[in-house]
């Protein structure tokens, strides 16, 4: 019997906090049963796992504990080693600078503006992930690629698969239509090379890049795509749903924000994805042995970096358990990862984030949360509410 | 042998990494890192540069050799 108490696949709870507590105060680089690998759950520990891609390599997919590394054509980005990935991600950075990022802006709030006319036009009641936070990030991730209205439709499925598939252990029950889903892209960016392109478009950009006059093989830009959309999609959409839910948990930091809206959204973003992010933990292949904090790790072993954890870790956060929007440090969290793999969308998202959840606050007088926020979507990977069904009072008339 | 150290403000996005790797040749202001010193004179300052621009998530840093009096954008 161990004495691990994060058991995210049986029994998840709806607030981890104090088993998390628990396990990082009894040994932040422990054996979990459950997991069938190594968990750490302190902030030194998570940062160091993290900054040593040498020791803990990404290709064995970061999103489950598979135990074979991806085969060489699903080694993008986020499930890729140097020096393949950085090649890979010179290619973003850009297209997804601060600076590009916040030229998008008037995008970003027209967007949002649009969708809570929607809200308003369809009556007083709605349902937060589906009418409005899924339908931010689609939108955004849509506008940044460039993806044809045509197959608008089939990455919203995928995004919604891969969602379904975290929820696993061992990932794969949808991996036969996910490959569909690439096979299809890539027929995209053979017509797109074969027109030729000129747009200004993230895809575009990625069907025409050169290495050493070369141009990418065109499976390997499909699963680049694909990875692009799923890492945009569904983590910006909960980071919403998360943030709204711990403002309507927390009356007094709500009405603090109420007063002041434009002053305060950025430190309200940053300290609802340190609080609340949407991921909750990550995973990585020991190759060779390492230290991590002291404590060794065997090589070979499985490894599960809890972000939550790290970002409710006393050492770095006062009252880590405290919903609190003045904050300094929020910022500091590991929500968006550390190191080489360090979140490239993390200027849109928080932009994402702080439009949709400002627009949504100045324009929905007594917005409250109706029903739902209490159950958890299983797995370790992320922090996802099943419902969110918000109300606002209908306007004066 | 001096070097050149230069951040991209175009691609800095603020995450503090070279400030942490490299806190006296990097220091933040206004959410971007700015280097130091223009130059670095040192061969263990020349190393703490380019480990600060190996480690930085968006390829924001460039050192280069003075001596090439290229402009790195
Ligand atoms: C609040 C929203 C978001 C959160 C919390 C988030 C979080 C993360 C995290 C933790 C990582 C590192 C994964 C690892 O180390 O294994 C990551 C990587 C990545 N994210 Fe995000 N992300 C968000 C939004 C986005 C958006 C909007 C995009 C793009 C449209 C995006 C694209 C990516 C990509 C491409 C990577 C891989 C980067 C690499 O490996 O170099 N993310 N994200």
């Amino acid at each position: 019997m161990s004495d691990v108490r994060f058991r995210p696949y049986t029994a998840k709870p709806a607030q981890p906090w104090a088993d998390l507590a628990a396990d990082r105060n009894r040994c932040p680089v422990a054996h979990n049963p459950e997991l069938g690998a190594v968990q750490v759950t302190s902030y030194a520990g998570v940062k160091e796992v993290l900054r040593d891609h040498g020791s803990f390599s990404s290709t064995y997919s970061n999103l489950w504990p598979l135990d074979a590394p991806l085969p060489e054509y699903k080694q993008v980005l986020g499930a890729a080693d140097p020096p393949r990935h950085t090649r890979q991600r010179k290619l973003l950075v850009r297209a997804m600078s601060a600076s590009k990022v916040a030229a998008m802006r008037p995008f970003s709030e027209k967007l949002a503006d649009q969708l809570v006319d929607d809200i308003i036009a369809a009556g007083t009641r709605f349902d937060l992930i589906n009418s409005y936070a899924r339908r931010v990030s689609e939108s955004h991730v849509a506008e940044l690629l460039g993806i044809p209205d045509e197959d608008r439709e089939s990455f919203s499925h995928m995004a919604k698969l891969m969602e379904l598939s975290v929820e696993e252990r061992e990932s794969h029950g949808f991996s036969a239509e996910l490959d569909g889903i690439i096979a299809r892209i890539a027929d995209l960016v053979r017509r797109r090379r074969a027109s030729g392109g000129t747009g200004d478009d993230l895809i575009t950009q990625l069907c025409l890049a050169e290495v050493d006059g070369d141009q990418f093989d065109e499976n390997e830009i499909a699963a680049l795509i694909q990875l692009l959309a799923a890492a945009g999609i569904s983590t910006t959409q909960q980071a919403i749903g998360n943030l709204v839910v711990a403002l309507e948990r927390h009356p007094g930091q709500r009405d603090a924000y109420l007063a002041d809206i434009d002053g305060l959204t950025e430190a309200v973003v940053d300290e609802g994805l340190r609080y609340d992010g949407p991921v909750m933990g990550l995973w990585r292949r020991c190759l060779a042995s390492a230290e991590v904090q002291g404590t060794e790790v065997r090589a070979m072993d499985k490894t599960l970096v809890v972000v939550a954890a790290a970002n409710h870790d006393p050492e770095v956060f006062a009252d880590p358990e405290e919903f609190r929007i003045d904050r300094e440090d929020a910022a500091q969290h590991l929500t968006f990862g550390a190191g080489i793999h360090l979140c490239v969308g993390m200027n849109l998202a928080r932009q994402e984030v702080g439009t949709a959840v400002a627009a949504l606050y100045r324009r929905l007088p007594g917005l409250r949360l109706v029903k739902g926020a209490d159950e958890q979507i299983p797995g370790p990977l992320v922090r996802s509410w099943r419902v969110i069904e918000m109300e606002y009072d209908p306007p004066a008339s | 042998m001096a070097n050149v150290v230069k951040v991209d403000h175009d691609l800095c996005s603020g995450t503090g990494h070279c400030a942490e790797i490299a806190p006296k040749l990097f220091s933040m202001s206004d959410r971007r890192a700015w280097p130091e010193e223009r130059t670095t004179e040192q061969a263990e300052d020349t190393e703490l540069a380019h480990r600060a621009a190996d480690g930085c998530p968006w390829f924001a840093i460039s050192v280069s050799d003075s001596t090439d009096n290229e402009e790195n954008q």
